[in-house]
Order: structure tokens, then C-alpha cells, then sequence
């Protein structure tokens, strides 16, 4: 096995193949980003949607919660497949990495909506009863009071999910999303020793997962709120 | 919000998806499906970038319709799916033609044969196909292919590993996992070139022969015809049969015959509106053997918390109360997994371990992966755990001369879970999800019961809808469990316990 990989290892690292793995490792960061970017946005709304409590508002709460609750009860794979049957018929012109990140889009936001709302939920009632008090809107109350001291509640357990789901991304390849895993796989079924081709889709997903999740830890010390409110 | 209102659309009404040669024609694009990973019909090459057999008939009939070529990738079991939903218009990879396919798309004439052979090695000592008949004979075969069918007839003994790729199968013969292919010997011969090891043998007797055409949309006539016509033409004039010897070397085996030809132009197929129609009927019927597969799950999942959990609670007394070099080791364990993606962990696993003589099964690699990811993540959380151990408690107990495994067992491990329990318990349903990667090594789990489902019956979304909502039963049964269990026996005050 040593022989074969120490043989074969200055064709391997070709800049051909180096390249074609480099360009893969970008799409595998661009769902991941795009995805939780989306799933961070339409999540805040979902959490902030669930806090309301005007009676017209419950359908609507309603199916805010069953999201969240069925997208964290599927296995990502099989999002992927059914995402990617249920949604070309609708948008046939869609990219395959355009049906991953969708898919990535649909998990995250229910995921980090269950994040933000522990972080809205993180700031004392009485603070919110204190704004109404002063004659603060919900919208100023929201804005001036709850968000700016949930983020630090909100930010790190984020980012660190973020950063795993880089690695659940790798599924995309059963689609035939060329991203890290796919690119690996091409390789070795071009007839590179299996060591090579996944050894270096491995070091691809350390390089970008490590830096950031230690990116992620620091944030969550420097935001650490204080313990004696 | 919108993702949502697309879904519910889609509920509503699914469209007729597939282009007319009209439209075709005005955008100046024919969208071809062609397998990324299939040489020498179509593979990435050395610039990677597609070519093969495949890709030189599409350039040409691209050609004569006067249109750009645009090639989608397109794996084998999405051959006819990616037709029914319109995201290519036509569709190639050695698409047999088959009654169960006709159904959802329509097919041109025939644009080449397949004549179906075994590939064996000298490991078995055949002759002929018929002596693989015997049930210690295992038959590597592709999901998704029709051949899979049809060799329960013709050979109903042997047992049967399914892959998810052309390359898989000569890998899993190489490796000793199947002692036989029984496929188009053509199309996977060229695989072996990979294993020059392994003394390969060809039986070329065909056990039968099947016709591949190009599949277009159901009811696409417009463009059917227009492939039809420009087909006639490239098998007059030897294109096709130019362009087959080329890529594999050596003449078609069965050349389609100028009586194919002829009789293409007179089929009028009836009817046939492009709409999609929902049809649980297949997969309701089918929901006791994907429940059988659920109980898989489960087992993969227990297996790997379990056996998680005993590395994990190791690595973190080690990590903690280890000496410096133990928790450095432990470090680097648990930063190498879980920067990491489990499923590249089962790749290297699987398909690199058999290069160093180890050979595991698919289950095996599976719940090995899967259990030194769990370890590493659970080594994090029980760390946690182990730390709201205070020193002093520790000490008292030493004092009150309690045995090592007793501090463990009466100081230590009732701390550890009241801390822990909730994480854990998120944990195992993560892993009861996790397991579904295990259906891409072939293992029969609930997954890759829906795989084997929807490849025959080809209702993708049907199936996994019902296996979708299998999965929120099986994790809603699982929390409620844990939560029942954490209240009564660990004294935990959990409303709910969730993913």
C-alpha cells in the first residue's frame, strides 16, 4: 500500500488535480455560507414570528414550529434527495449546487431558529415589560433592547453549527455536486489509491473546519455574558 | 418564507416539465444527462472535462438539430428522474429500454446494444454464466440498473451486494467483497485497468441481449422525432458504430439492425400527457419492509452511541486526569474527528482500508466510522460532564475509602449524567439521522430501502416522503423516551428533549 501511494503521489499532486480539488473546496464553503447566511436570516424571522402572541398571528406560529420541528427530524440525505426531486420540476434551469444549498438553506434555518429564539429568550422578561413601561414600541423594544444583548447568546452556538455543517455538506456529493467528497471521488475512481484521493478531501475539510471553529470558541469567550447580572 | 410557498405550489400541481424542440430550438441549448462516471461512455478526463462515447452522439445530434450541447451530469439512478422533472431534455448512460421506464419517459430508436456478460476473476473457477447459480457465489450489481431484475430470474441463488457506482462494482470484485458482475461486459471492463493485481476473467457468451436508447420526456414527440431522424442518420452513415469502436476498441457486439431503424419512424406512441401524477400506491404497500429497515437504524445507532459512549467516557477522564502526552493523544483524536466529515471517515474506511489487507463489510465500516466520530464528539460532551465532578467530592470519597471503580461508579458517574444527559440524548438522535449515510455503502437501512424503493419504482418523491415522515416518528418516539427516562431516572426536569 506505502508503495503505491509513495508511486503514485507525484502525479497525484498534479496543478491539474490540485486545482480541480481547490475549486471544489469552494463550492463545498459556498453552500455551507450561502446556506446558513439564508438560514440565519429566514430563522431570525421564524423566531421573531414566534414570539408574537396576536391571535391572527397563530397559523402562523403554528407552522413556524412544525418547520423547525420536521426539518430537525430528517436526515440531511434524505432532504437532499427529496429537495432535489421536489424542486426541479418547479425551477428545471437550477444548478445542482443551487439544490444543495437549498437544502442546506431548509435544515439551518431550523436549527438556528431554535439558536435565536434561546438567545431572544436569554434577556429577562422584565426588561421588555420595563420598555412597554416607557412607551417603547414592540419594534423599538425588539431593536433597541432584545437583540443587541441576544447576540452574544446567539453568535457562538450559531457560528459552531455553521462550522459542523461544513462537514454534513459532504452528502451533497450523492447529488453529484462536484464539492470536496465529489472531487475525491472522481479521483479515485480515476484510479487513485483511495488513501490519496479521500487523504486529501479529509485535509480539505480540516483546513476550513479547524481555523474556524476555533474562530467560533474565541468568540464564544470573548462574548461570554457576565455572570453577574 | 417563499421556499415554503414553492413547496406548497409544487403540492398543488406539479408541471409538465419537458421541452418541445421548438423551445429547444429557440434557446440554442440541448440539455444532455450523461454519467459523470462512466468511461468510456462518459467520464471526467484527465483536463476534467467530460468525454466518451456518449458525449461525441450528443455533440453530433447536437449538431444536426443545430443547438449548443450542454452536459449535465447525471448519475445512473437519475437517469429517468431527471427527465420527469425536466432538468435535462435528453437522457444517456446506457438507458435500457424497459417496461417500467417507458411508463415515465418515451424512448428513441435504439442507439446501441448491450449484451450482457459476466466479469469474474480467477478466484472462481466458472465457465459458464450458468454455473454461478450457487448460493456461495456473491453478484456485485449497480442501484438503479435493470439488470438487477432480471438476474433474479435468470440467476435466483447467489446473494447480492448493491453499489452505488459503475466503478464500485469491479472495486468490490477486486477486493474479494463479490466474485462476479453480471453486466454489459463493454461498459465495465474498462474499470479493471484500475487493479492490474487481480487476475480478471471475461465470460462473453451473452446471457442476453437488451437495446439502449436516448430517453426523452413522456409525450415529448417533437423532440423524439427530431433525435429519431437525426439518429437514422448517424447510424447510416457508421457514425455511431465510428464513434463506438473509437471508444472501446473493438466493434459493437450486436449492431442495431437497419429493421430498428425502419420501425422507429412508424411507432406513435398513444397519448401520454406530460403531467406528473402523484402515486403512493407502490411505496404504501412497501412501508412493512421500509419499517424493517428503520429497525437498522435504530441498531446502527444504539451500536455507535453505545460503544461512542465507552470511548468517549475514557477519552475524558484521560483528557482530564490523564498525563500530559495521553490527553495530547486524546486531542488530536478528538480534533482529527471532528473537523472531519463522517462520511469521508467510511470512504477511507471502506475503500482504503482492503489496500492494507483489511477488508470490512459495509455495516462494519459504517458502525466503525461512525462510532470513532461519535467518540470524538462525545469525548467533548462528557468532558463537560466529567469536569462538574469537583476534586473535594472526589477526595471525600477516597477518604470514606471507596474502591476506584466505586468512586466511578457512586461519585462520579450520577454527576456526570445529570450534567450530560441532555446532550446525549440530542446526541443519539443525531446519530439515528446519521445513519442514513450508511445507505451509500450499500447497507439496507431505512434509506437504502428507499433508494432500492424509488430505483425500481422510480416514485422518488412519493417513497421518500413516507420514509421522511418514518424518520420524525422514529426521533418523536426516541425523545419522547429519553425525556420519560430522564425525568424517572435521572430526576431531570426536561420538558422536552429535542434534536
Amino acid at each position: 500500500m506505502i508503495e503505491r501511494i509513495v508511486a503514485e503521489a507525484p502525479a497525484f499532486f498534479s496543478s491539474a488535480n490540485l486545482g480541480f480539488v481547490l475549486a471544489a473546496l469552494g463550492r463545498t464553503l459556498f453552500m455551507t455560507f450561502v446556506g446558513c447566511g439564508l438560514g440565519f436570516g429566514i430563522g431570525l424571522g421564524l423566531a421573531v414570528l414566534r414570539r408574537t402572541q396576536a391571535p391572527m398571528l397563530a397559523p402562523a406560529r403554528w407552522l413556524a414550529m412544525l418547520w423547525v420541528e420536521t426539518f430537525r427530524r430528517i436526515p440531511f440525505l434524505v432532504i437532499l434527495i427529496m429537495v432535489l426531486f421536489g424542486v426541479q420540476p418547479l425551477v428545471p434551469e437550477i444548478s445542482l449546487i443551487g439544490i444543495a444549498t437549498i437544502a442546506v438553506t431548509l435544515v439551518a434555518t431550523a436549527f438556528l431558529s431554535e439558536i435565536i429564539r434561546a438567545g431572544l429568550e436569554s434577556v429577562p422578561r422584565a426588561q421588555v415589560e420595563g420598555a412597554a413601561a416607557m412607551n417603547f414600541s414592540a419594534w423599538q423594544s425588539f431593536w433597541l433592547v432584545v437583540l443587541p444583548q441576544s447576540w452574544r447568546v446567539i453568535l457562538p452556538p450559531a457560528a459552531a453549527f455553521m462550522v459542523m455543517f461544513i462537514k454534513d455538506t459532504s452528502l451533497a456529493s450523492h447529488l453529484g455536486v462536484v464539492e470536496l467528497t465529489f472531487s475525491g471521488k472522481i479521483l479515485v475512481n480515476r484510479g487513485s489509491s483511495p488513501v490519496l484521493g479521500y487523504g486529501i478531501v479529509l485535509l480539505g475539510y480540516f483546513i476550513l473546519s479547524w481555523p474556524l471553529g476555533r474562530l467560533a470558541r474565541m468568540l464564544e469567550v470573548r462574548l461570554a455574558p457576565s455572570r453577574n447580572q | 418564507m417563499r421556499v415554503l410557498f414553492i413547496l406548497l405550489l409544487w403540492l398543488v400541481a406539479m408541471p409538465a416539465a419537458a421541452r418541445p424542440m421548438a423551445e429547444i430550438a429557440a434557446s440554442g441549448e440541448l440539455r444532455v444527462g450523461v454519467n459523470p462516471n462512466f468511461p468510456p461512455m462518459s467520464s471526467y478526463g484527465a483536463d476534467n472535462t467530460l468525454g466518451g462515447f456518449d458525449v461525441d452522439v450528443a455533440r453530433a445530434l447536437a449538431g444536426k438539430l443545430k443547438v449548443r450541447l450542454v452536459l449535465v451530469p447525471t448519475e445512473a439512478a437519475q437517469r429517468v428522474p431527471f427527465l420527469t422533472a425536466g432538468r435535462i431534455d435528453m437522457s444517456m448512460g446506457a438507458l435500457t429500454i424497459t417496461p417500467e421506464r417507458a411508463a415515465l419517459i418515451d424512448f428513441t430508436m435504439p442507439l446501441h446494444s448491450e449484451a450482457m456478460g459476466v466479469i469474474t476473476t480467477s478466484r472462481t473457477n466458472i465457465t459458464r454464466w450458468q454455473e454461478l447459480d450457487r448460493a456461495d457465489i456473491t453478484i456485485v450489481n449497480m442501484r438503479g440498473n435493470q439488470s438487477v431484475e432480471l438476474l433474479k430470474e435468470k440467476l435466483p441463488k447467489p446473494q447480492r451486494l448493491l453499489v452505488d457506482g459503475n466503478a464500485d462494482t469491479i472495486r468490490a470484485i477486486a477486493q474479494g467483497r463479490a466474485d462476479a458482475l453480471v453486466e454489459n461486459v463493454d461498459f465495465f471492463l474498462g474499470f479493471t485497468r484500475n487493479y492490474p493485481e487481480t487476475q480478471w476473467k471475461v465470460l462473453s457468451d451473452p446471457i442476453y441481449v437488451a437495446w439502449c436508447a436516448i430517453g426523452v420526456g413522456k409525450g415529448n414527440d417533437s423532440l423524439r422525432i427530431a433525435l429519431d431522424t437525426a439518429l437514422a442518420g448517424l447510424h447510416r452513415d457508421g457514425t455511431i458504430l465510428r464513434l463506438w469502436s473509437k471508444h472501446y476498441n473493438a466493434p459493437m457486439t450486436v449492431p442495431v439492425s437497419e429493421a430498428q431503424i425502419e420501425d422507429a419512424g412508424k411507432t406513435i406512441v398513444a397519448g401520454g400527457s406530460g403531467a406528473y401524477r402523484f402515486d403512493f400506491s407502490d411505496v404504501l404497500g412497501r412501508v412493512p419492509y421500509l419499517l424493517g429497515g428503520a429497525v437498522i437504524s435504530l441498531q446502527i445507532a444504539f451500536l455507535c452511541f453505545w460503544l461512542g459512549a465507552a470511548i468517549g467516557l475514557a477519552g475524558a477522564i484521560g483528557k482530564l486526569y490523564g498525563p500530559a502526552p495521553l490527553a495530547k493523544a486524546i486531542n488530536v483524536y478528538v480534533q482529527g474527528f471532528t473537523n472531519t466529515p463522517a462520511l469521508v471517515q467510511i470512504f477511507l474506511l471502506y475503500y482504503a482500508l482492503p489496500d492494507a489487507g483489511v477488508m470490512l463489510g459495509a455495516f462494519t465500516a459504517v458502525v466503525i466510522g461512525l462510532t470513532l466520530n461519535a467518540g470524538a464528539y462525545l469525548t467533548e460532551i462528557l468532558r463537560a460532564g466529567v469536569a462538574s465532578v469537583r476534586r473535594a467530592e472526589i477526595e471525600a470519597a477516597q477518604v470514606l475509602g471507596l474502591s476506584r471503580l466505586g468512586i466511578l461508579r457512586h461519585v462520579m458517574l450520577p454527576h456526570i449524567l445529570q450534567t450530560v444527559y441532555k446532550p446525549l440524548a440530542n446526541f443519539f438522535i443525531i446519530l439515528i439521522l446519521g445513519s442514513s449515510m450508511a445507505a451509500l455503502f450499500g447497507v439496507e437501512e431505512l434509506t437504502g430501502r428507499a433508494i432500492n424503493i424509488s430505483t425500481v419504482n422510480l416514485r422518488t418523491i412519493e417513497t421518500f416522503s413516507v420514509v421522511a415522515l418514518i424518520y420524525i416518528g422514529l426521533t418523536l418516539i426516541a425523545s419522547a423516551t429519553l425525556a420519560v427516562i430522564g425525568r424517572h431516572w435521572f430526576r431531570i426536569g426536561v420538558k422536552r428533549v429535542a434534536a
